[in-house]
């Protein structure tokens, strides 16, 4: 057989524009806008000049009113800058908790032979009924004083080739709802872009208008004028403040004139490094003392409890001192919070006790931001509209007290959710940020390989997964796409081929924008992208018509997205030991392996 | 929850079996033929065990996770069995029926086999320190195999005799180049492992500082070349079964095929 080769020319980063209709004239006219106008063209390298930055990664959007440029829950990795007209940002939720869930879903909705018996089936009136208690319970903040919030309703606008999904009755929404303005000039919707988070809340255009989308890229590249870089730090530190706060169930039953005092006196504070995966690399081989050691530590156990911290983005390691290391208890995500028993401690406590330190360590794993708020100002305008039920346990033996020795703790006592040794293993792995991580019970498994051959029909015959990877006792995580939390292979890819899908938020590779420049298989920590081989339809090679060598493209698991929806490896496991888990989420992690090891 | 699961299925089988059995003892009650409605049930069992195949053969994840079709297999084969006793007559009368008895025999024996089998080896396999795909077994054996002749050549420079290379020439040499019987590859088991690691460190005393590190080296050698091996011999053993399964399932099937087509030809004949 002989392999037959194509040549071609080897992909570029630019050959797959945001918008092939911007042209030379349209990026001149936005030059002179700002904050192009006050860039300095000279800062930027020769082989990405500003006028290719807004040819290439930028894309004018031309919005009617009500028509949406981002929704919440949505993973989006572009930046809005208002040209004309008025955007308005939703800072209620338009959408409940099962709505988000059912777009997060990447499964596709078929029909299914089961719903014929009754499964799956739930009547409208039921949903409606749900949908309305859920949308009441997350925010009771969303009624404007005497008005009824205006239900949504959304709807499609087919425009040419193109559609865009619009409010209905914009008006009547805009004045039953909180919503802040973006005016001409302004930037938004680059928090999630940056940090490779879903979108908090929804964006529409108020009026007519038009808006410069800039993808991440684009972005990225213009982070190399100090001016825009300051910008966006500025608003990164301004806007993610207030929309975080009053997303934190903390804060639900907090009256407005409250808030404002919180939303002032809390800080947001950022630990580690967002390209985070370059040191890991170069750390794998530490010991696990070494490791946490180098953790930026957050708060300290046995100090002052000063400050409530809540997680924003990233991952944090909860852990105390055990003999001469540290001992993980768990590790917090997005939304979860760290000091507030020692907070409440103190506002309960009676006046001839001392206050407690913190009994536990905080420490940043990779990158992690927080926002952190004075104990004092918890105490005041939080603890007084906290319900007894939302209050955590009181500390009845604290380990730590001022003036009082401490002891070593036993090593026995059963702290934490998941066995100890499991939750340290899941941590020095970094396999905390997976999403849909590929978990294989090895006393199940018969490494009949069933997994990896309905894998390889799938995907055209070739495997986009190793049954092999980090095994901490009869659990393997195999290399396959993790569709991480925080996924870090996105950020150095030149053309945003490897990208979120807007609402499931899985990870997936784009091969006919892959230029096949390694970046996103180099960041990944995991190893988990491949790059392959490209073939044309005939099955022929592709090489560089230039010095021969084969054209690559990125390679790795979508999760049968594209085919049914569902893993086909977890479907083809005879005896149910692979299973896709989110171990970013403790009790679920949990519920597995007690049901597993029951 | 596995139990309550697994004590409904036997449950339902039970039922489904009982019933069946009390439709034969009518039917021939009735003086009817309780031969054909056993084997009308028996035919219906044993398709129904193909079902997986055919779901094998499917990556559509809609007809369900194989998991769920392997419990109705075991489920519908443990059935299939129960029906199979009631519809033989003993004496099987005739070579091809005693065929058949002993073909759909052997596929219920490596059936079970299996069964058993796919659940005490993956905790076998998972007690080994590192799992090896079975893909990348010679190849590791080759590179244990060549570092352990390499060891023991070394061991001649050390200036401490030729006690470790000369037992590595009889005893080791024979253990690392050639592959293990095959009642090995049927029961695997450490007894040689644990002799050749017995007799390594009875040389112990011969040694000085570096032999006994060489030693030491030659024995986790020893270990891991038995860790391949018990690797090697537990995943082919087990594919060995599922293939021999496989095989005699398609040759039941023919087997099958031709008895129906006997019993219509010959319908009568035999009474």
């Amino acid at each position: 057989m002989s392999a037959e080769a194509l040549p071609i020319a080897r992909p570029d980063r630019w050959d797959h524009p945001l918008d092939p209709t911007m042209d030379q004239s349209k990026a001149t006219w936005l030059l002179k806008l700002p904050p192009f106008s006050a860039m300095d063209p000279d800062r930027f390298s020769s082989d990405a000049p500003l006028l290719d930055i807004i040819c290439k990664d930028c894309r004018l959007l031309s919005l009617e009113a009500g028509d949406l440029v981002f929704q919440e829950g949505q993973y989006g990795d572009s930046a809005y800058l208002v040209l004309t007209g008025n955007v308005r940002v939703f800072l209620s939720r338009l959408l409940t908790e099962a709505e988000l869930k059912r777009r997060r879903s990447h499964r596709l909705q078929r029909p299914s032979w089961l719903r014929l018996f009754g499964f799956g089936r739930t009547t409208s009136a039921r949903t409606g009924d749900r949908r309305a208690r859920e949308r009441k319970r997350s925010q009771p903040r969303n009624l404007q004083s005497g008005g009824e919030e205006k239900p949504v309703e959304l709807r499609v606008r087919n425009k040419g080739p193109q559609s865009r999904i619009f409010l209905q009755d914009i008006p009547g929404v805009l004045s039953s709802h909180q919503t802040a303005l973006i005016g001409h000039g302004e930037l938004f919707g680059e928090l999630a872009a940056v940090t490779r988070t879903s979108r908090e809340f929804t964006a529409a255009a108020e009026s007519d208008c038009l808006v410069l989308e800039i993808r991440w890229q684009g972005l990225k590249l213009l982070k190399q004028d100090p001016a825009f870089r300051e910008l966006l730090d500025e608003r990164y530190r301004s806007v993610a403040l207030k929309t975080h706060l009053r997303e934190s169930s903390l804060f639900r039953f907090v009256p407005e004139e409250h808030l404002d005092q919180v939303v002032a006196a809390t800080r947001l504070e950022q630990f580690g490094e967002l390209e985070w995966f370059a040191k890991y690399r170069k750390q794998s081989n530490q010991s696990p003392g070494q490791l946490i050691a180098s953790e930026p530590l957050v708060a300290e156990e046995g100090q002052y409890a000063g400050a409530l911290w809540i997680v924003r983005s990233g991952f944090a390691r909860l852990s105390r001192r055990q003999g001469a290391g540290h001992r993980t208890l768990a590790y917090l995500g997005k939304g979860q919070m760290f000091g507030l028993s020692e907070v409440t401690h103190d506002q309960r406590r009676t006046p001839h006790l001392t206050p407690l330190p913190y009994q536990h360590s905080l420490r940043a794993i990779g990158y992690l931001d927080v926002l952190r708020i004075p104990k004092h100002t918890v105490i005041d305008h939080v603890l007084p509209f906290l319900r007894e039920a939302d209050l955590p346990t009181a500390i009845e033996s604290p380990r730590y007290e001022f003036g009082q020795p401490v002891l070593d703790a036993p090593l026995n006592s059963d702290l934490s959710e998941v066995e100890t040794g499991l939750l340290e293993f899941l941590v020095e792995q970094r396999l905390i940020n997976g999403r849909q991580a590929m978990m294989i019970d090895m006393n199940r498994c018969t490494r009949c390989d069933d997994c990896v051959r309905a894998c390889a029909t799938t995907h055209g015959g070739t495997p986009v997964f190793v049954r092999q990877g980090p095994q901490y006792g009869q659990w393997m995580f195999a290399q396959a796409c993790m569709h991480c939390e925080d996924p870090v292979c996105m950020i150095g890819c030149p053309t945003g081929a490897i990208h979120r899908d807007g609402y499931s938020g899985l990870v997936q590779i784009n091969a006919s924008t892959c230029i096949g420049c390694k970046v996103c298989a180099e960041s990944c920590p995991y190893d988990n992208i491949r790059m392959v081989a490209n073939q044309d339809q005939r099955g022929r090679m592709l090489i560089d018509q230039e010095n021969g060598q084969p054209i690559l493209h990125a390679s790795k698991c979508d999760l049968c997205v594209s085919a049914s929806g569902m893993p086909a490896c977890a479907h083809a496991c005879p005896h149910d030991a692979l299973t896709r888990i989110s171990l970013t989420n403790v009790q679920q992690l949990s519920q597995h392996v007690t049901k597993r090891t029951a | 929850m596995l139990r309550k699961r697994r004590l409904r299925s036997l449950l339902l089988t039970a039922l489904v079996a009982g019933f069946t059995w009390m439709s034969i003892g009518w039917t021939s009650r009735t003086l009817g033929d309780e031969s054909t409605v056993s084997g009308v049930v028996l035919l219906v069992a044993t398709l129904s065990l193909y079902l997986l195949t055919l779901r094998k053969r499917t990556t559509s994840t809609r007809l369900g996770k194989v998991s769920a079709w392997l419990q109705f297999h075991a489920y519908a084969g443990v059935f299939a069995g129960v029906v199979f006793l009631m519809h033989i007559h003993w004496p099987i009368r005739g070579p091809f029926e005693l065929c058949l008895a002993v073909c759909f025999t052997f596929v219920s024996v490596t059936g079970i086999i299996l069964g058993i089998l796919s659940r005490l080896t993956p905790v076998r396999l998972a007690a080994v320190k590192q799992d090896i795909t079975l893909e990348q077994i010679p190849h590791l054996r080759f590179v244990v195999a060549r570092d352990a002749h390499e060891t023991a050549i070394s061991s001649t420079k050390l200036g401490e005799g030729a006690t470790l290379s000369e037992y590595y020439q009889h005893r080791l040499l024979p253990y690392f180049q050639t592959s293990r019987s095959g009642l090995y590859h049927l029961f695997p088991t450490g007894a040689k492992r644990r002799q050749l690691l017995r007799e390594l460190k009875d040389i112990d005393r011969y040694l000085a500082a570096d032999g006994l590190r060489h030693r030491k080296m030659l024995s986790a050698m020893v270990q891991s070349r038995d860790d391949l091996d018990f690797h090697y011999a537990l995943q082919t053993r087990l594919r060995y079964f599922y293939a021999l399964h496989c095989a005699l399932t398609w040759t039941l099937l023919i087997l099958i095929g031709v008895h129906i087509v006997l019993v219509f030809r010959f319908s009568g004949a035999m009474l």
